[in-house]
């Protein structure tokens, strides 16, 4: 796993670019993330793998927006990202794990050449609080081993990002599905 | 990662500390953490970040105590464990995992420098009964990449019993550390 001070190093390089950067936010092996003030969740009792999911796109205020559980919710990160020869992660943090906060059901892997926002995928244990621009997750790195294979669907999230955006789903704080 | 043989290298090298530490317990590349009898749960209807938080502590008997679906339990490991150069992370079980015990919420993974005994936030999918001392996690480590002179010097450092969320300090005193 890289160190904060390699995170740096790498991005240097250009094999990792996260944007906008604040070096306040980067710890000893992982950078935190934070949210925008907009959040959705899905409306339907039943959820349907096929598809047909229907969600809501609410307003997170200055004075917090209350997660109750048993709801999947979906935020966006208001940070860019983009990683090369290293496969990124995600996590919650630990201050966030003790709120009974999680932000991944179990996918917290990104993949190698990755380029976009992430999605961050929230449910809670207990009724709590969350707020506009609050430091919720960070992101770590793992070098890969072995000749990159690369996805032509790279820039997948920012393209949906731009439908939903020309189609005046989203705003400039995005959340796409 | 690095192996069980490797951890007992690295704890003689000064990178690694485990305390207590029983041979027993190293895995193929894990080590086993024991549950303290201390638990912790938040006396508040909604949890608000921002604000102080109540709460109150359990203390697990003899007998053993059940975990409730729905509620959250903060928790503690015997161990104490200092890691330098490399990070550690902590996974559940199989064997306890298959109870429907996950042991913690979101960050698995600790920071280069940590020093402390681990909080473990702990919920059940269904009614389970634990006893103190059951052999609950496993600790595993990655070697650090990179430059590794920036240690953790968070809100958790140096640990020593159950912690709660210490989130409302960020906004308090506008610290930025994890």
């Amino acid at each position: 796993m890289l160190t904060g001070l390699q995170i740096l190093e790498e991005m240097k390089k250009g094999n990792i670019k996260i944007e906008p950067f604040n070096k306040d936010q980067l710890n000893p092996n992982s950078y935190n993330l934070t949210i925008p003030n907009k959040i959705a969740y899905y409306t339907n009792d039943l959820l349907d793998v096929k598809g047909g999911n229907k969600i809501e796109i609410v307003d997170i205020p200055e004075d917090g927006y209350l997660l109750v559980p048993n709801t999947l919710y979906f935020i966006g990160i208001n940070e860019y990202t983009e990683t090369k020869n290293f496969v990124p992660f995600i996590s919650g943090r630990s201050s966030m794990g003790r709120l009974g906060i999680s932000i991944h059901p179990t996918a917290n892997m990104g993949t190698n050449g990755y380029k976009g926002y992430w999605n961050f995928n929230i449910w809670v244990v207990r009724p709590v609080k969350i707020y506009p621009n609050m430091k919720i997750g960070q992101i770590y790195y793992y070098k890969a081993i072995g000749k990159p294979l690369y996805h032509n669907k790279v820039a997948f999230t920012t393209d949906l990002y731009q439908t939903l955006k020309n189609k005046h789903i989203v705003g400039d704080n995005w959340i796409y599905i | 990662m690095i192996t069980g043989y490797e951890i007992m290298e690295q704890m003689k090298k000064g990178n690694i500390k485990i305390e207590p530490f029983d041979e027993s317990c190293i895995g193929p590349n894990s080590y086993m953490l024991h549950l303290a009898d201390e638990l912790i749960v938040y006396d508040e209807d909604v949890i608000d970040p921002k604000k102080e938080k109540s709460y109150k502590k359990i203390t697990i008997p003899d007998e053993g105590y059940v975990l409730r679906p729905g509620e959250l339990y903060l928790a503690k490991t015997q161990e104490y464990t200092e890691t330098f150069n490399h990070v550690p992370i902590l996974n559940g079980r199989f064997s306890i995992a298959a109870l429907g015990i996950s042991i913690h919420i979101t960050a698995g993974f600790g920071d280069n420098g940590f020093c402390g005994n681990w909080t473990l936030e702990i919920f059940a999918v269904k009614p389970v009964r634990i006893y103190k001392n059951l052999r609950i996690c496993h600790i595993s480590y990655f070697p650090t990449i990179g430059d590794s002179s920036m240690k953790y010097e968070g809100k958790y450092l140096g640990q020593r019993s159950t912690q709660i969320s210490k989130i409302d300090k960020e906004y308090l005193e506008g610290a930025e550390k994890c």
